[in-house]
């Protein structure tokens, strides 16, 4: 006798598929229709914004690729933003990821009070950047501000911090490590998932501490240094707050990142259409790095469980 | 009864489908009729809103956003059979101005139950470029105190109507208003908005410092052939003494560029050309304006730098850390209370001519305005005599009415009785104060000099290379002027 169903079941079993499929788009309704009018639509329409000189006031003219070229070939002040976007990004992250994680592997370690210390290295990370902004600036000032006054009891001579082209995007870099606690949280949370079998056998084996974290917990936990990495550079490209607050870009431009600048276009000089093609350049400039962070993460980015 | 998978899965798609079609209707639901929210009348922040200073004031947003920061302005709020309400919008944040602006609103308000204006602020520097967004949502208020310098930009951008049939319908005319405040807001023939100041640039001074220094106080009168740049440099650096937190500097101005007018004009100088189609920047006499300017800083260090003034000028000049200050003439009123302060005012220096700048405000009438009866009541109370007397008494606004005068001469504070007010007046009066390269490009000129203008004073660059990186950039800005928006005479 063939297990064979009869049409009537079969027809029945795919309406009831259909009916199920339907109840879930039914059901993601409202965030597909929230994704269209308020994400997509408007992604669309920068799209269309960036090909066209647009200032609010008249309707929007189209140039054709006008913006990017100007982007590209004409405008010094795009590669100045790009630069010390990057400059901000390639520092910021390293030092950001490898601080975050010495935090997290202190954190983790058995001691009275532990979670009082968990909680003072985090309150930073929620503090508003605004506010957590106007406090560096106080810190960094160049007269009464406590880093000089921490330097001349070290004995070096003071700086400018924010005020000198030289050391100003060096600042933000500090202001922004301040807020390492998301970071950490995620490494802490990682580390207490690492199978502590792994460190029994290798301090059987006589490993010392430096080895096992080298050959145990780093790379247990290169999921989740990856994902810092990642969200890590598509948020330090998108850097505005603190030169918005500290800074405005100067001075003399050195703290202008890309999308204070994009700001700047749309908001002040009200060049829509250019400021819709500065964001694209942004899109494309983010994707790339996260296709090839994705491309380079096989080769050292091991998953509990994968199999090479 | 129990629930199934697939009845829970319906009634989640049911409820789907009634948000989304609430989000739907939410979306395309027009903005609420007119209910315009009252700001409240006075923000203060750390630094005048109208003031440039090299410490921005302390407003900032967390993200960019198109948003006013206070609710959005219903548009011209229709006449109801009882009250019309009157939008106002104003940059003025700050006490004495904010305090003095709510009186006068508060004022009209008691004397016209049936016309209620309401105040909307928009603290910090973005105020103009809000009202820009506004325009795009036709949502401008009916009357804004703006700055004369954005008035061709905003005209071009018919963001303001012509006011000259309001003004007629309320008895106002022409006559009432010293000349050279009239003809900053005729644009072909109509009047795009009516002037109430001028706000004439002057230096103030610490008597006490000079005092203390065994050094004259400056001279009380435009043109004294003795005052010159070189002698005020000559004076700052006898004033200029101490060092780290507590030093005094002698001198000190605003690092935005447009205080570099008095030391251009000066000298003969111009930025632009006279029917301001071509940049003059280059010219031998505004390169050694802007030279002069930065080696206050660089060369002569009588002025402090950007990170020297990190608190902020009025409250180094109260500290008595800055013998003299060049702005305009009502920041008297930001310093009038400051206990043992003992300031005047004293003018510009000269080279060969005695000049200074003397930037206007006025009251203009938003586009899409429909309620012109209401709002031409209202505006005319806030542009007569009796309506900015508060303005001129209270914050030493150098009114640009000919009949408010008497009250200027005559401040309510009687410390600021003392001070020196005929010297903002003659400034205006006299021919001094000079008009600003102000055209409908006038918000990106600004912007493109200022970012250039920070090199210069950090002594990064000479003021011969400043210029000419900027010289091409001004004509350029200036060729792309349509014709039909020039014929504006400056600010």
């Amino acid at each position: 006798m063939s297990a064979v169903l009869s049409p009537s079941r079969v027809s029945g079993g795919r309406r009831l598929l259909r009916q199920e499929a339907i109840d879930g788009y039914l059901c993601i309704l409202p965030w597909i229709l929230g994704f269209v009018i308020f994400t997509a639509g408007p992604m669309l329409a920068s799209v269309y914004l960036s090909l066209t000189e647009y200032d609010i006031s008249f309707a929007p003219k189209f140039i054709g690729l006008k913006n990017f070229q100007k982007m590209l070939f004409d405008d010094p002040l795009y590669w100045k933003s790009l630069y010390n976007t990057a400059y901000y990004t390639f520092i910021f992250v390293p030092v950001h990821l490898v601080i975050a994680l010495l935090a997290a592997l202190a954190l983790n370690l058995k001691l009275r009070a532990i979670g009082f210390f968990r909680t003072v290295f985090y309150v930073p990370s929620i503090v508003p950047t605004v506010a957590s902004a106007f406090l560096w600036m106080w810190i960094f000032n160049p007269d009464y501000g406590l880093a000089n006054n921490l330097l001349a009891l070290l004995g070096l001579p003071p700086s400018k911090w924010l005020f000198d082209e030289d050391t100003a995007k060096f600042s933000l870099v500090i202001m922004s490590l301040w807020g390492l606690g998301s970071a950490m949280i995620i490494f802490l949370a990682d580390l207490q998932n690492v199978p502590k079998s792994l460190y029994e056998a290798a301090a059987i084996d006589g490993t010392g501490p430096f080895h096992r974290f080298w050959y145990i917990t780093v790379p247990m936990i290169t999921p989740v240094i990856f994902f810092n990495l990642v969200v890590g550079i598509i948020g330090s490209f998108q850097i505005f707050t603190v030169a918005f607050v500290a800074t405005q870009g100067g001075p003399n431009n050195a703290t202008l990142f890309y999308v204070y600048y994009l700001y700047n276009q749309g908001w002040q000089f009200l060049h829509m259409g250019y400021a819709s093609a500065l964001a694209w350049g942004l899109f494309v400039i983010v994707l790339l790095f996260t296709l090839a962070q994705l491309a380079l993460a096989r080769r050292w980015v091991y998953y509990e469980g994968e199999v090479r | 009864m129990t629930m199934t998978r697939r009845g829970l899965l319906t009634l989640f798609g049911q409820a789907g489908v009634a948000s989304g079609a609430a989000m739907l209707l939410a979306a395309c639901s027009s903005t609420p009729a007119a209910q315009p929210t009252t700001a409240p009348a006075a923000q203060p922040t750390s630094a005048p809103a109208a003031q440039p200073t090299t410490a921005p004031a302390a407003q900032p947003t967390t993200a960019p956003t198109a948003q006013a920061t206070t609710a959005p302005a219903a548009q011209a709020a229709p006449t109801s059979a009882t009250q019309a309400t009157v939008i106002y919008s104003s940059p003025d944040t700050d006490p004495p101005l904010s305090l003095a602006e709510a009186s006068v609103v508060k004022s009209f308000n008691d004397k016209n139950p049936k016309i209620q204006i309401k105040i909307q602020l928009f603290p910090g520097q973005d105020f103009y470029d809000k009202l820009r967004v506004l325009n795009a949502a036709n949502q401008m208020p009916n009357l804004i105190n703006m700055e004369t310098k954005i008035l061709p930009d905003y005209v071009f951008r018919k963001m303001v109507i012509d006011v000259g049939d309001m003004m007629k319908a309320n008895g106002m005319s022409q006559d009432e208003f010293w000349p050279r405040q009239w003809q900053k807001h005729q644009f072909n023939g109509k009047t795009m908005g009516v002037p109430i100041e001028a706000e004439d640039v002057v230096i103030f001074y610490n008597k006490k410092l000079f005092d203390k220094a065994g050094v004259p106080y400056p001279p009380k009168q435009w043109d004294d052939p003795s005052w010159t740049w070189d002698k005020l440099v000559e004076t700052a650096t006898k004033l200029t003494q101490g060092s780290g937190a507590t030093k005094v500097w002698g001198y000190n101005q605003s690092n935005w560029w447009v205080y570099d007018y008095p030391h251009i004009w000066s000298r003969g100088g111009t930025v632009t050309n006279a029917d301001r189609t071509k940049s003059t920047i280059t010219m031998p006499e505004t390169v050694e304006a802007f030279q002069f300017r930065a080696d206050l800083i660089n060369k002569y260090k009588v002025h402090p730098t950007a990170a020297d003034m990190t608190e902020g000028i009025q409250r180094l000049f109260s500290a008595g850390r800055v013998a003299m200050n060049l702005t305009w003439c009502e920041w008297a009123y930001y310093i009038i209370d400051v206990p043992d302060l003992d300031f005047d005012m004293a003018p510009a220096p000269k080279v060969k001519i005695a000049a200074t700048r003397a930037p206007s405000d006025l009251i203009a009438v938003g586009q899409g305005t429909k309620d012109q009866e209401s709002v031409g009541t209202a505006l005319a109370y806030l542009t007569k005599r009796e309506g900015i007397k508060q303005m001129v008494v209270n914050v030493g606004m150098v009114p640009a009415r000919k009949d408010s005068l008497e009250d200027y001469l005559k401040p309510d504070n009687s410390k600021a009785q003392k001070l020196n007010w005929n010297l903002p007046l003659e400034g205006e009066s006299k021919g001094y104060a000079k008009y600003q390269d102000v055209t409908v490009k006038w918000p990106e000129m600004d912007k493109l000099i200022t970012a250039e203008h920070d090199v210069l004073l950090a002594g990064k660059e000479t003021a011969e290379s400043f210029a000419k990186n900027l010289d091409p950039k001004i004509n350029e800005l200036l060729a792309s002027i349509p014709d039909e928006a020039r014929g504006f005479v400056g600010d």
